[in-house]
């Protein structure tokens, strides 16, 4: 068990881990965030609780399938997570939490053309004696910023990644956020909302931001979503227990009888949230 | 004889004293390693010859080489049965 261990410990172990698989396996990972930043880019950031990497995604399904192999459990599938279906949360008993992220938001209208470009400028980090490539200087710039976009309150990544950059740096993170389509994530960071008003994907980023209304994030999920399949899909999803939600709530990973119940639940709460609202909106009528 | 850190071997070192975590990676179970223990492995990772090491602890302890040598070739021993070095009879 991860008991007893230094969280700084457990955090570069799984890096090295996921490296280890994805060397095994033949995936290409980024490490991401956390002890893999730059220290000298980053005064001042904490290492964070867990690892996370960017894997290729064409390069997803295996790097996943070696984690489960080598004792990784998986407690939140992709599509059980975030708006943009992004990450998918791992524990393993020694080494604590890992998120494998499959894209990154910002990067959402192209994963693989993003990972491709992080990829080709990637530097190689020493985690824990093993070598782990990571994103270059920009990239990591317009990483963190993107995440800033969506975590309230990051306002030391903005300061590291924006503020205390030259007007030529800013200008050359501006350049590869519009070459890889996260220009709308990158004005949300930097206090440009304005420039970005219209975007159809700026609901979205509110309410991954806000994280509080879950029924409009289905809602504003079913207005960005076309085609008959995929809507269907993103019903069966609605109703989808998140494990590592409910992993966290009951301090352990979850039965099936656990799961049950939880579906249960959250089919009652997106009824209800339905009928509130509806109400709401007959009242306004009236 | 010199020896070295296997591959796929993770470690992390934290405090002062400091306190050595080793594990085999992907999966293996992760090791503490404390005083003297962790000493020798960052012995290892510094001098790699074993010879060298062991002046270098008795250095650092004030002992006689001749009576600590043995103790430390059973310590690095299980190091190498639990898969953490190898060795370089090449260079032996």
């Amino acid at each position: 068990m991860t008991a007893g261990l230094p969280t700084s410990v457990l955090v570069r172990f799984a890096h090295a881990s996921v490296q280890a698989v994805a060397d095994r396996v033949g995936a290409d990972v980024l490490h991401i965030k956390g002890v893999s930043v730059d220290p000298s880019a980053n005064p001042g950031r904490p290492a964070g609780t867990d690892a996370d990497v960017l894997v290729r995604p064409a390069h997803v399904r295996r790097l996943m399938r070696g984690l489960v192999d080598h004792d990784w459990l998986l407690w939140c599938d992709f599509d059980e997570g975030s708006l943009f279906e992004h990450a998918a949360s791992l524990h393993h008993d020694s080494y604590g939490m890992l998120d494998v992220h499959q894209n990154f938001p910002g990067f959402h209208h192209d994963p693989a053309r993003a990972f491709e470009t992080l990829w080709q400028s990637r530097v190689a980090r020493d985690i824990g004696g093993v070598t782990c490539p990571a994103p270059g200087l920009l990239g990591e710039h317009l990483l963190l910023l993107l995440h800033a976009a969506r975590s309230p309150g990051k306002t030391l990544d903005v300061d590291n990644h924006w503020t205390r950059l030259s007007p030529a740096e800013r200008d050359e993170v501006r350049l590869l956020a519009d070459h890889l389509g996260a220009g709308v994530g990158l004005a949300l960071a930097i206090g440009e909302e304005d420039r970005v008003r219209h975007s159809s994907e700026l609901e979205l980023w509110h309410l991954m931001r806000d994280n509080s209304d879950r029924l409009g994030e289905w809602r504003a999920r079913w207005r960005n979503t076309s085609g008959v399949v995929p809507r269907v899909r993103l019903l069966v999803r609605a109703t989808r227990v998140n494990r590592f939600d409910l992993g966290q709530r009951l301090g352990r990973p979850p039965t099936k009888a656990d799961l049950r119940r939880d579906w249960w639940r959250r089919a009652r709460a997106g009824g209800r949230s339905v009928l509130l609202r509806a109400r709401l909106r007959s009242r306004e009528v009236d | 004889m010199r020896y070295s850190r296997a591959r796929d071997v993770a470690w992390v070192i934290e405090g002062d004293p400091p306190t050595v975590y080793v594990s085999v990676m992907p999966s293996g179970r992760p090791q503490v390693l404390k005083g003297t223990a962790a000493d020798i492995w960052l012995g290892v990772i510094e001098w790699g010859d074993r010879d060298l090491l062991v002046d270098d602890l008795a250095v650092a302890y004030a002992m006689d080489p001749a009576l600590i040598g043995p103790q430390v070739d059973d310590f690095l021993g299980e190091l190498r049965r639990n898969g953490l070095l190898t060795t370089d009879p090449d260079r032996s």
